[in-house]
């Protein structure tokens, strides 16, 4: 499944450690994500989109 | 990842190492030299456990350079709980291996002897804890480590049941162990370094 989570967290200046310091993830996690090699789990999928205020089907494409 | 943090990583993983030689050094002496009992023979027993203080000194570097606080915050709590585990775990070793050998058979001298099993159950229960702590990511990885640990285990295992059968000597329950372990520690070395 792709994302644009490196998109989103690029337009708000943010490294991946800001990001999964907000998220309480580790590093690994945002990159694994971001690079495709994860899929979250719905729970951290809600907790992503919250985090930028977007539903998740506008974070993460099928 | 700059030059520093492969450093880092690099005498993490050599500590490991050599964390591993020495459990295997003492477990060797133990098995094949049938040291005569003797606060010689409890040092070389317990050394594993006094090489894991470098180990873990490295691993407290690491964290300490992480960036995600959170992070830093789970591990810390992990290390804290692991090392009071280890501890207690040595004392009541050391005192295991000073005081059970000498006893008459019994079940008294049973029961001295298979105590540390008690503190070791605080390891485990420590490991649990961080299981619990860590993210679903870093969760899915350590559980295939152990998962991939299980599979050499295994292997190993059914292969020397058959090398028993040509005639090599049968080994202890407790080798099985030390080759689980083993494999956990160089699966999660060898994906550690790969950066996955």
């Amino acid at each position: 499944m792709k994302n644009i989570l490196r998109e989103l967290r690029a337009e708000r200046g943010w490294s991946q450690a800001d990001l999964a310091d907000r998220l309480e993830v580790s590093r690994q996690t945002i990159n694994a994500i971001e690079t495709g090699r994860y899929d979250p789990s719905l729970p951290l999928a809600f907790k992503i989109s919250r985090q930028f205020k977007l539903r998740i089907e506008d974070i993460f494409i099928d | 990842m700059n030059e520093r943090k492969i450093w880092d990583r690099y005498l993490v993983v050599m500590l490991g190492v050599l964390c591993l030689f020495t459990l295997a050094l003492a477990t060797f002496l133990k098995m094949d030299r049938h040291m005569p009992e003797g606060i010689v023979r409890t040092m070389i027993l317990v050394s594993p456990l006094v090489a894991l203080l470098p180990f873990m000194w490295a691993v407290v570097r690491e964290v300490r350079r992480d960036e995600v606080l959170h992070t830093r915050k789970i591990w810390f709590r992990y290390i804290a709980e692991l090392s009071a585990a280890f501890l207690i775990y040595a004392v009541v070793l050391t005192i295991s291996l000073e005081v059970g050998p000498p006893m008459s058979k019994g079940i008294m001298k049973t029961l001295v002897l298979v105590s540390p099993t008690l503190p070791f159950l605080l390891i485990v229960w420590a490991v649990a804890r961080q299981f619990r702590r860590m993210d679903e990511y870093v969760r899915l990885m350590a559980l295939e480590s152990i998962a991939i640990a299980f599979g050499v285990t295994a292997g190993w295992v059914v292969t020397y049941g058959f090398m028993e059968n040509a005639g090599y000597p049968r080994l202890s329950m407790f080798n099985v162990w030390m080759v689980m372990m083993s494999a956990w520690a160089v699966v999660v070395m060898v994906r550690g370094i790969a950066g996955r």
